[in-house]
């Protein structure tokens, strides 16, 4: 692609792109915003997209005023609107809690009215988002279990019952910071019965006094059948205050004996048989109160959670299942008895996925299973269809468990092609608030833009000679789960083809360099490498014409090793001959990492072969 | 009637005549439709058959559609109701839908000159179904794969690419 030339399908004209994105799913159609400058602002067309806003006041008198405002500011901007309204956004305001502690109940309401008014009636869309009123501290967190910590977030109540009447035609439902979310009753009476938009449970009442008695009402257990849909999604994002990392967090519940049963005390049950893609993302409930959800989502595709793995069960298998991104951070129960069980018994469900991402917020070593028969027993190969494997987790760097967790994954995974692995030995999460935290990340900034500063005049700096002969280090040390020898790692030695590895090289024999260098041993159809031992110091290594011979056993020249390594880990640690073979690539890619979520890579130059 | 049948000449962006039935291109394209309702009256007087300049369009591509056109439009050829059967149930298919499926079996750019012609030339059905071809080559796929696919490329900062996956969170 030349420069500044668009790509083809981008230069067409806005409204074939809209019509395209029309046709295809809502997911990838909202993805593609994402895809370049060109894409932002496609989907929806801005024409069809409606705001309004339910604003906020102090005082309670106000609540029927301020409903009727609602209404007004909606008709507006219906009326506003061009061409038929698809998506409705609603932005529900802060300080909308009553005195008695009641969340603002007419929200429902507003939304069920504005959706039967004769304007919205090609509505397939709904998101209401609450104001976010965490502390600010909290809201820079979202990714960890921090953020729910001690605020209060959301201050409306949402009864899906309210938007029955546009359920026919609704594909997606959007809720964000909702303090109680109310299911529609069971009653049949309800239109709701052919819903197509994603259900779900309610939540517990919140636990002041006021409401307490409510709870009973939740613990019915609601089932909803809907007819079939394309894509629903459901994002209840209740974060609401009741861990505080401060006191016994990871004793409030261990200290309970009877835990399985609170556990399924409120227990409901979430029945939608068309949905496609559920998402479901720090759905929590109050009060040590566990709600534990039981999902009957059979024709579910696409599927992301972030919460506790006890939440929730299948009632039926996943068949379809294709894509599953997993946050866990039940850290509380971490460790504990049986702890690895529920894990492995969480991560059986998913079996037939192709692409599993998993994040835990917790030392993956709680996890192994260094016993071979318990393992069997309790896995297999279960996740036979994984072949894109993404491990974000912590480990301990004393305990040599992280390994045999690795191995654990890389057993019950046969067919993995793509292999991502990023491992930290950082503390806990809500440590890495502090300053210190942000002086570390400010300073591999620093040095990072330095490197692409050196890199861009990289002309100008003598090549540092580095050959790989030192070969004290060409022996790859055993790994301790590793060696044992009932890992057969048949998934690495024909199938990986891209490894990506990402630890911090806290001293020279750390677990990430002894992986790096058995999978560089193991992998005999390893096609790319990328090695990121989080060393920003790009500057020293960048421009290094790595001598060596090549000893590659498959020569081939379509071998593309990305590494990025700095010259002490690649010196002494890789010195091995298949290593330096594979460092006779043309390309050398300068990745940079941010927020360790986003990645994209920089620049891609050709190095010029000594 | 066949023997009576008007035909039109249309000369792609690279010189190429391609003769068609004026009938049924008239049926399928509102462009060429305008084009020859604007012809008609210099042309009622004589017999010489009109030629449309289609400056947007490559041979290849118009070859294309008017395979296309003659496949769908011609009134003798068309067996069965041509309206909707893009989005018909797989079971009942269409008798035109294996024709389809293989008309849009083609590699990307070949595929949005297709979309181009169809929307300069005006030919709905056209554009649906390569538009439902595009939207097909979409699904499935991530961001870096229908990067891959159409070679777009991402020119976000990082501090907006983050941003944007932030609105659009769900979809990940």
């Amino acid at each position: 692609m030349a420069d500044g030339e668009p790509d083809r399908l981008s230069q067409l004209p806005d409204e074939v792109l809209q019509h395209i994105l029309q046709l295809a799913p809502c997911r990838e159609a909202e993805s593609t915003a994402v895809l370049s400058r060109r894409w932002r602002g496609l989907w929806p067309p801005a024409t069809s997209a409606v705001k309004f806003d339910i604003p906020s006041t102090d005082s309670d008198k106000f609540h029927r005023r301020r409903r009727d405002a609602s209404l007004r500011g909606a008709k507006e901007a219906l009326a506003a609107a061009q061409g038929p309204v698809k998506r409705l956004s609603v932005h529900v305001g802060e300080r909308l809690r009553t005195s008695a502690g009641e969340g603002c109940r007419f929200v429902d309401i507003v939304v069920g009215d504005v959706l039967s008014y004769r304007a919205s009636r090609g509505v397939q869309d709904v998101r209401v988002i609450g104001a976010d009123v965490s502390s600010s501290e909290a809201r820079g967190a979202g990714d960890s279990w921090c953020s729910l910590a001690d605020h209060r977030v959301g201050e409306f109540e949402f009864s899906t019952g309210s938007v029955a009447s546009a359920a026919l035609r609704l594909r997606v439902l959007h809720i964000t910071n909702c303090s109680d979310l109310t299911p529609p009753p069971r009653a049949s009476t309800f239109p709701l019965s052919i819903f197509r938009a994603s259900r779900t449970w309610s939540s517990p009442r919140r636990s002041s006094p006021s409401c307490s008695l409510n709870t009973s009402s939740s613990q019915v257990s609601t089932g909803v059948r809907s007819s079939p849909m394309t894509a629903a999604q459901w994002q209840a994002n209740e974060r609401q205050g009741y861990y505080n990392r401060h006191d016994g967090y990871y004793y409030n519940f261990c200290d309970c004996e009877d835990y399985s049963a609170r556990q399924w005390e409120l227990a409901q049950s979430f029945c939608c048989p068309g949905i496609t893609t559920l998402v479901l993302l720090n759905c929590d409930s109050e009060g040590g109160s566990f709600i534990a959800v039981e999902l009957d989502v059979p024709r579910v595709q696409h599927f992301r959670y972030r919460g506790r793995i006890d939440q929730f069960t299948l009632r039926s298998p996943l068949p379809d299942v294709r894509r599953v991104y997993l946050h866990i951070f039940d850290s509380y129960r971490a460790g504990g008895f049986h702890f690895f069980e529920m894990f492995w018994n969480f991560l059986k469900n998913f079996g037939n996925t192709k692409v599993m991402k998993l994040k835990v917020d917790y030392p993956i070593d709680y996890v192994a299973v260094p016993d071979r028969v318990r393992f069997r027993e309790l896995l297999g190969e279960t996740l036979f269809n994984v072949e894109h494997l993404e491990i974000d987790a912590r480990h301990n760097h004393t305990s040599k468990d992280a390994a045999v967790a690795i191995g654990n994954f890389l057993q019950c995974c046969p067919v993995v092609l793509d292999l991502r692995l990023k491992l930290n030995t950082a503390d806990r999460p809500w440590r890495s608030r502090n300053s210190r935290s942000t002086f570390v990340k400010s300073k591999a900034q620093l040095e990072f833009y330095k490197s692409v500063d050196h890199f861009r005049r990289r002309r100008d700096r003598p090549a540092i000679p580095m050959c790989g002969e030192d070969a004290k280090a060409d022996v790859v040390s055993d790994i301790p789960g590793f060696s044992d020898t009932w890992f057969h790692f048949r998934c690495l030695r024909f199938h990986l083809r891209r490894l990506s590895l990402q630890f911090q090289m806290d001293k020279p024999d750390c677990v990430g360099v002894q992986l790096a260098k058995f999978f560089v041993e193991i992998g005999m159809a390893l096609e790319e490498m990328y090695i990121d031992d989080g060393n920003m110091r790009l500057w020293e290594h960048i421009n290094c014409r790595i001598s060596g011979y090549a000893a590659n056993p498959q020569p081939s020249s379509d071998h593309q090793v990305l590494a990025r390594m700095s010259p002490e880990l690649s010196m002494n640690q890789f010195s091995s001959s298949k290593i330096s073979g594979w460092f006779h690539h043309r390309k050398l890619e300068v990745r940079r990492t941010q927020s360790g979520t986003v990645s994209r890579s920089f620049t891609i130059v050709p190095l010029v072969d000594a | 009637m066949a023997s009576e049948k008007k035909v039109v000449f249309l000369r792609s962006s690279d010189g190429e005549a391609f003769e068609v039935s004026e009938e049924v291109i008239s049926a399928a394209s509102v462009t060429i439709k305008g084009m020859i309702d604007e012809e008609s009256p210099s042309r009622a007087d004589t017999a010489a058959t009109t030629t449309l300049a289609i400056p947007n369009v490559t041979a290849a591509t118009l070859s294309r559609v008017l395979h296309y056109v003659n496949k769908h439009f011609d009134a003798a050829a068309v067996v069965g109701r041509p309206d909707d059967y893009i989005f018909c149930a797989p079971g009942d298919e269409h008798p035109l839908a294996r024709f389809d499926d293989d008309f849009v079996d083609v590699d990307n750019d070949t595929l949005i000159d297709l979309v181009h012609a169809a929307e300069y030339l005006h030919i709905k059905k056209l554009f649906d179904l390569t538009c439902k071809a595009v939207a097909d080559k979409l699904k499935g796929r991530t961001i870096d794969q229908i990067r891959e696919t159409f070679g777009i490329v991402n020119d976000y900062t990082v501090e907006e690419e983050v941003e944007v996956y932030r609105e659009n969170s769900w979809a990940f």
